[in-house]
């Protein structure tokens, strides 16, 4: 063989392995981000606690940017604003996922707004991860429960009260689906526990109007208040209580929606003794919580406050961030596969999602307040408590479907009373 | 034959071609190869990783779905009638009803156990042991229990709950309870707890089906601030609540992510400290982290093979290109020739200079080689003491733990009694349930201030224990009058008023306790009265004594090295735990120990550890010299201090690594040596003469780096211990083993039988390589007063022997026989590295035969000490060994578990299997080998190239071929053929032995040589033919010794 051809050859050879492994290694260029939408009421009421939680949202994407993002792309939050008004969620959602094209939604804070954006989820087939406490009686596989459904933190802070401070309960709420259905569910417990309910009383949501259940609480002399009113309606709450000489000494409240972030409104002195149940507090020991803090603190100003809702939509990003780069896609539907094995080692202790019921496993809390404004933890469940939203040992999932209807239908096809 | 040469083309010229060609192939073959293994090895663990995570997906998916069938089995349960009556009525009342209702369930639904709890916390039903479970798991201790905090949790939150899985004193193993609350028309009657089948959850860790060889299932849990595996490994059977660790900051391990909820899959280190591949994942019922992972090196293992290939065909294609750029391109050779020229004019001094250089590295790879094994030998070290740091953080931390509960039990009682939680009558069934659940613990004293219990007795100490199952109950009061000042004298010191001034938890010194004959530790509480609510004066005292067996158990587990064992002491230095039993037994104390040895350094090493919390000393030991570290840290709650001490000498590097880095400094050195040649011989005009020149240089190098190999190999063998032996080097490790086997016996209520015997070997040979001839005396002390004991001697595995009984002598009590042994016992060698094996030579000591389990015989190593013959232990001087040399000797205690029965149905599980043993490690001297078979097999390739080279120059015809070259070809082919044959005769293996592939080798060329033979005497052949004569004349040699040298290393890397 000439010398030449074997040159000529062994060059064809390579240019066209050259060529080969050029076609097979190519990139192909994608978008660089990946866009979220952020449904909180921005103005209104509500703002007061969702606003904040909006911050936590934005902090943890903060976090996961700088350190790459997801799938080597950075987040693009897309926000929308509630206003308070829940119609507007289903209109935030709406516009969100049709024009924004959002990967996920993060929001809506009351049961109101998230009923009101689930149809437009579910019509899209898209993904909403939720991260306040709500009253269970619903399973949507459009929808990521992470806030604790009624047997993560109302039944045990009702036992809990039934145990440590009296048997006579009195009920105080805003006036919407929450507070109904968890009382609905309370008033069984408190009957299967012994107890007796000294009142039940609503307002409408956002109302300052509470002199009428104030006087009640006076006439009636519960052993204890458990207090589910949302929003501001808590200042003038706790202030006509104190002014009616109901302190926490004769007559503890023992609240569901009342976190570190609220009692800012309040003259802490007046509020030292009663409590709160809640999943996590600002004063949980763990390493996670005292750089969440720190980190949080570092953006938003050395003396703000954390809270439950804040702590678990902060956690709620991570784990959707997870199940991305796990599932290699952003794509709504594969993601919801992959995020029912998720688990995240959270501020409040590992956070695990339940994939029979898409719900987060979640450890209960006692707090009282304390002097320092702060929740002491008078009692903490030793592991995660299983999330059970539909409490069916009290009645069927078919009567607690009818009782929410019929709710609906009493409401004016609305989730709220006003 | 030059001048048949001469005619002719050069080689430059005629080689050119197939330099062509061999690089073409070459090239694309390397080519080829880097793809296949780049593509391969992207493949491998990627895909290793998803099957992992699948495995792991599907575990979990099992575990859940497990759970889920009991979760339903027990709602089922909650419903039940019998259940509601039992709560509504009162269980008592329906106890046997319900117990057969519970034990058919139970039978039927794979748990364990079922308890019916009140809302209050009162245990109103168990299945099994009630009398166990009649407790109120609202109360201390039990609400620390897991079953105590499951309760809690479910009952605040009214929903299904499953506890840890931990330890459970109440029932003495680790359990698993699911709970779940019982309603009725709506009303909460109470919870009922189901315990968990957890060997359900073990059989599902343990299936290894797609796991290759070394794939294991880890179920990890948090317990406190460590991560403990909770569940057997297939490495480690009893990894169960036996390894932990604690949780660092930053996880880092598999075992630490998936306890903290994380999931992922990855490459690192195990718990083994082996590199895995895993995958990991939670399960948040449980609150456990599970792991999936295999070996590294099992998942690369294809990918191996073809990275050696590829690396030989690139070195390959890198030499031909060089050889055709230099040799066949006339311009760059004219160019490089030029600039070498011009280079070395220029700045090359001459080539004496360049050799002096090649020199210098030569010296400077051997510097680099030693640095580097410096360098592991530092960090083996760095790592010997970091990881006996963490052993001993987690046994302090385990001690601690067990400390702690003592304190809180006891603590507990002092409480129910201050509070009046515990009536006075109820004392002694208190004192006897907490003693039943506790083990740790051995008695209990409750010891009344005058008249304080009774204003009609002055005095009042129930002292109630337990031991050996035995309990006993006495009065102290009625022995004398502890309130006494000044009782420092009495064995057990001034407790009471100790404990009583102190107003707090107090630790005693430790003390041999006559009762139980064993060591024990005391803890003193006060309590006080009723109506003393501020608790400001005491009436009494209540004191625990602490069982040291659990602590004994966790230090004797704690080795570093062969010989490294712990200590445990007490504040003031006295030793509670040492593994000479002697130091404990008389209360000695560091200081005591170090008086003893007339040593400064041990003096203050003993303060330092007594002021320090934790830290590190070295020190030499004055007798052997060996350096010595002492690693301590402070056990919580009572400062005991607690250290592992190990000798430095122990921690060596890996004989293989030694041997690796010793394998590259040979492959440097024969690279720049044959560098060196080629400076130093001019070989660029292809000159036959230079060709002569380099292949004979070639050769010697490669001979010399041969036998500079065989002798590293030899050094670096490793000396391999048996499975599961235990090794004993010196008296404390005796004790320490003992020690063990003493608490065996006595939980079978029986003491050891120890007969010290000896040995001294006067000849060792082989007859053939299964069998070893000993000839020696062995002698043996018995108690002269032990009568039961037969004074006889018995060698397993002899196919001869003769024992006859040489001497005997009675004095001081002991009887001691020496006798007199020649024995041919049986014996398997593995001879497949001959001739860098090594024989073990194994000689078991069975005290008797089927007759008790508690005799032992055990090294005199006292004996040896006074023994004339120094040298190694147990070998006669006059020892001559032909073929061998002695390593080592030692004394060991093969553990192992017999691979039958025999025969022999149900073995009984206490039958004592450990035998001590004799072993002499052998290492065989090459010079037999030599003279045997690799001297015989050059003298044979000898012949072949003279043979070769006288007739490679003759133009033969094919029937003078025949007889010229083929003929002798064929004897030395027959003479090869016998040595063979002799080699294969008298080491018998399954496979290969390495020296074989000398005669491969030799075969090969052999037949190189008949083909070329044959083939040279046709016309149409003789050019090619003539071209492989200058060849193989040429690189005959260098060929055969490079082979040699490669297959040396890939056998012995």
């Amino acid at each position: 063989m000439k010398s030449r051809t074997i040159v000529i050859v062994a060059a064809s050879i390579l240019l066209l392995g050259s060529f080969i492994w050029y076609l097979r290694h190519r990139t192909v260029t994608t978008p660089e981000y990946i866009k979220v939408g952020i449904l909180y009421s921005l103005t209104g009421t509500m703002s007061l606690q969702e606003l904040p939680t909006v911050d936590a949202v934005m902090l943890a994407i903060e976090e996961i940017n700088e350190k790459g993002g997801v799938l080597g792309k950075q987040i693009k939050p897309v926000m929308f604003d509630g206003k308070s008004d829940w119609p507007t969620f289903a209109q935030g959602a709406e516009t969100l996922i049709t024009e924004d094209k959002v990967d996920v939604i993060f929001g809506c804070w009351t049961s109101a707004s998230r009923k009101t954006a689930l149809p437009v989820l579910e019509q899209h087939d898209h993904l909403l991860i939720y991260s306040v406490q709500y009253e269970g009686l619903e399973q949507s596989p459009n929808i990521f429960y992470l806030g604790a459904t009624v047997n993560q933190q109302i039944i045990p802070g009702i036992v809990w009260s039934f145990e440590n401070l009296g048997k006579s309960f009195f009920l105080v709420g805003s006036d919407y689906i929450y507070p109904r259905a968890s009382y609905e569910i309370g008033k069984y417990v408190i009957k299967a526990l012994g107890g007796t309910i000294a009142g039940e009383e609503y307002i409408p949501l956002g109302s300052r109007n509470v002199e009428a259940i104030v006087k009640k609480i006076v006439e009636t002399k519960p052993a204890v208040i458990l207090n589910n009113l949302v929003g501001e309606s808590n200042i003038p709450f706790f202030e006509q209580l104190r002014a009616a000489g109901i302190t926490s000494e004769k007559v503890p409240t023992m609240s569901f929606n009342f976190a570190e972030i609220d009692l800012q409104n309040l003259n802490i002195n007046s509020m030292i003794g009663d409590y709160t149940a809640f999943n996590y507090f600002q004063s949980v020991d763990t390493k996670e919580n005292t750089t969440f803090i720190e980190k949080f603190r570092k953006k938003f100003g050395e003396k703000r406050l954390v809270s439950d809702y804040m702590e678990v939509a902060y956690s709620g990003v991570y784990l959707w961030a997870q199940a991305v780069e796990e599932a290699g896609t952003s794509d709504p539907k594969l993601v919801r596969q992959g995020l029912k094995n998720e688990s995240f080692n959270a501020p409040e202790g590992v956070l695990s999602i339940a994939k029979e019921n898409q719900h987060a496993w979640r450890i209960c809390r006692i707090g009282k307040i304390q002097s320092n404004g702060e929740y002491g933890i008078v009692w903490a469940s030793m592991k995660a408590i299983q999330p059970v939203p539909y409490p069916t040992e009290y009645q069927s999932k078919e009567a607690w479907d009818s009782f929410l209807n019929q709710l609906y239908e009493k409401w004016g096809k609305k989730w709220t009373a006003n | 034959m030059d001048s048949k040469l001469e005619q002719l083309a050069p080689p430059t010229q005629w080689l050119k071609e197939y330099v062509q060609i061999g690089l073409i192939i070459s090239f694309f073959m390397t080519v080829a190869l880097s793809q296949f293994y780049r593509t391969i090895a992207s493949k491998v663990l990627p895909d290793a990783e998803e099957h992992l995570v699948n495995i792991t997906q599907q575990q979990i998916e099992k575990i859940g779905a497990y759970t889920d069938q009991q979760r339903n089995k027990l709602a089922a349960l909650t419903q039940e009638i019998e259940i509601h009556q039992a709560f509504t009525s009162g269980a008592r009342k329906h106890n046997e009803r319900l117990n057969l209702f519970v034990q058919s369930y139970l039978r039927l639904n794979d748990f364990e156990n079922v308890l019916l709890i009140q809302t209050n916390g009162n245990v109103l039903f168990s299945a099994k042991a009630p009398d166990a479970f009649a407790i109120n798991l609202k109360s201390a201790p039990y609400n620390e229990t897991n079953l105590g905090k499951a309760f809690t949790q479910t009952l605040q939150s009214l929903t299904s709950t499953i506890s840890t899985f931990s330890y459970d004193f109440i029932l003495k193993k680790p359990t698993m309870y699911m709970l779940r609350p019982v309603y009725q028309n709506g009303l909460l009657l109470g919870l009922i707890a189901a315990q968990l089948n957890h060997t359900a959850f073990h059989d599902l860790a343990q299936e290894y089906f797609e796991l290759g060889a070394t794939g294991e299932i880890v179920l990890s849990s948090i317990s406190g601030n460590m991560v403990q595996i909770i569940s057997p490994t297939r490495s480690d059977p009893h990894s169960a609540f036996q390894i932990s660790s604690y949780l660092l900051d930053v996880p880092s391990s598999f075992i630490e992510k998936s306890v903290l909820g994380g999931a992922g899959k990855g490459v690192g280190l195990d718990y083994r400290n082996i590199m895995s591949v895993g995958s990991w994942g939670y399960i948040p019922d449980f609150a456990w982290g599970i792991v999936v992972k295999m070996n590294l090196d099992e998942v690369l293992h294809t990918t191996y093979l073809f990275q050696y290939l590829y690396c030989v065909a690139l070195f390959i294609t890198i030499a031909l290109l060089c050889m055709y750029l230099f040799f066949f391109n006339s311009k760059i050779r004219e160019w490089l020739v030029t600039s070498w020229h011009t280079y070395a004019t220029n700045y090359i001094p001459p080539r004496t200079a360049l050799g002096a250089l090649l020199i210098a590295s030569c010296v400077l790879v051997c510097l680099v080689g030693y640095s580097y094994y410096h360098t592991l030998e530092q960090q083996a070290l760095e790592q010997t003491m970091h990881s006996a740091k963490i052993k001993l953080q987690d046994a302090a931390w385990a001690i601690g733990n067990d400390v702690e509960r003592v304190m809180l039990r006891t603590q507990a009682i002092a409480d129910d009694l201050s509070i009046g939680r515990l009536k006075k009558e109820d004392l002694i069934i208190r004192m006897n349930r907490e003693l039943n659940e506790s083990p740790f613990m051995l008695g209990l004293t409750i010891a009344y201030e005058p008249h304080m219990y009774d204003p009609q007795r002055r005095l009042f100490a129930p002292h109630v224990t337990h031991y050996h199952n035995d309990s006993s109950t006495e009065y102290i009061d009625t022995l004398y009058d502890y309130t006494k000042a000044g009782l420092q004298h009495l064995e057990g010191g001034d407790w009471y008023n100790a404990s009583l001034n102190k107003r707090s938890g107090t630790w005693f010194p430790p003390l041999l306790e006559k009762k139980y004959n064993k060591v024990v530790v005391r803890f003193g509480v006060p309590f006080y009265a009723v109506e003393d609510q501020n608790n400001v004066t005491p009436i009494g005292v209540i004191i625990a004594e602490y069982n040291l067996d659990e602590v004994n158990t966790i230090a004797r587990k704690l080795i570093v090295g062969e010989t490294g064992y712990a200590f445990i002491s007490a504040p003031d230095g006295t030793f509670i735990y040492h593994p000479n039993k002697t130091y404990v037994d008389n209360r000695e104390t560091m200081f005591d120990v170090a008086r003893r040895m007339v040593s400064e350094e041990l003096k203050t090493i003993g303060t330092t550890i007594k002021t320090t919390h934790d830290g590190i000393q070295h020190y030499t030991d004055p007798t052997t010299e060996a350096s010595i570290w002492i690693n301590f840290d402070t056990i919580d709650h009572v400062q005991w201090k607690m250290g592992v001490v190990f000798s430095e000498q122990e921690i060596a590097i890996a004989p293989e690594t030694v041997r690796r880095i010793f394998i590259w400094v040979v492959i440097c050195l024969v690279m720049l040596l044959i560098a060196l040649i080629f400076t130093i011989v001019p070989i660029d005009a292809g000159n036959q003469h230079a060709f002569s020149k380099i292949s004979t240089m070639i050769s010697l190098i490669l001979v010399s780096a041969l036998i500079v190999l065989f002798w590293g190999i030899w050094r670096t063998e490793k000396l391999s211990n048996n499975r599961g032996e235990v090794i004993i080097s010196n008296e404390t490790a005796l004790q320490s083993f003992l020690v063990e086997k003493e608490q065996q016996a006595m939980k079978r209520y029986e003491s050891l039988t120890l007969i010290p015997t000896g040995i001294l070997l006067y000849s060792i040979s082989f007859p053939d390589s299964e069998h070893v001839a000993l000839s020696g005396y062995i002698w043996q002390k018995y108690d002269i007063n032990d009568k039961t004991t037969p004074r006889k001697l018995s060698l397993p595995e002899a196919t001869e022997i003769s024992i006859k009984k040489e001497f005997e002598q009675t004095k001081d009590g002991v009887q001691t026989i020496v006798w007199k042994v020649t024995a041919t016992l049986r014996q398997y060698y593995d001879h497949t590295k001959y001739p860098f094996d090594q024989r073990t030579v194994v000689i078991p000591f069975i005290p008797k035969v089927g007759e008790s389990d508690n005799i032992f015989c055990i090294p005199d190593l006292v004996d040896y000490m006074d023994l004339q013959e120094k040298g190694f232990l147990g070998i006669s001087r006059q020892l001559a060994l032909s073929e061998f040399s002695i390593k080592k000797t030692y004394f060991s205690f093969n553990a192992e578990s017999p691979t039958t029965t025999l025969g022999i149905a149900a073995p009984n599980e206490a039958r004592n299997t450990t035998n001590m043993q004799f072993n002499v490690v052998l290492s065989r001297t090459m010079i037999n080998a030599l003279i045997m078979y690799i001297v015989p097999v050059l003298v044979i390739l000898f012949s072949l190239y003279a043979i070769f080279l006288e007739a490679s120059g003759l133009v033969l015809e094919p029937v003078e071929a025949i007889s010229s070259l083929i003929a002798p070809y064929s004897g030395l082919l027959f003479a090869l053929i016998l040595l063979h044959g002799s080699l294969r005769n008298n080491y018998k293996v399954g496979g290969f032995l390495f020296i074989e592939s000398l005669f491969f080798l030799a075969y090969i060329t052999l037949l190189l040589f008949i083909f070329h033979a044959l083939f040279s005497t046709r016309s149409s052949m003789r050019n090619f033919m003539d071209k492989l004569a200058v060849i193989l004349r040429f690189f005959f040699w260098p060929l055969q010794f490079t082979c040699w040298f490669i297959v040396t290393v890939v056998v012995f890397y």
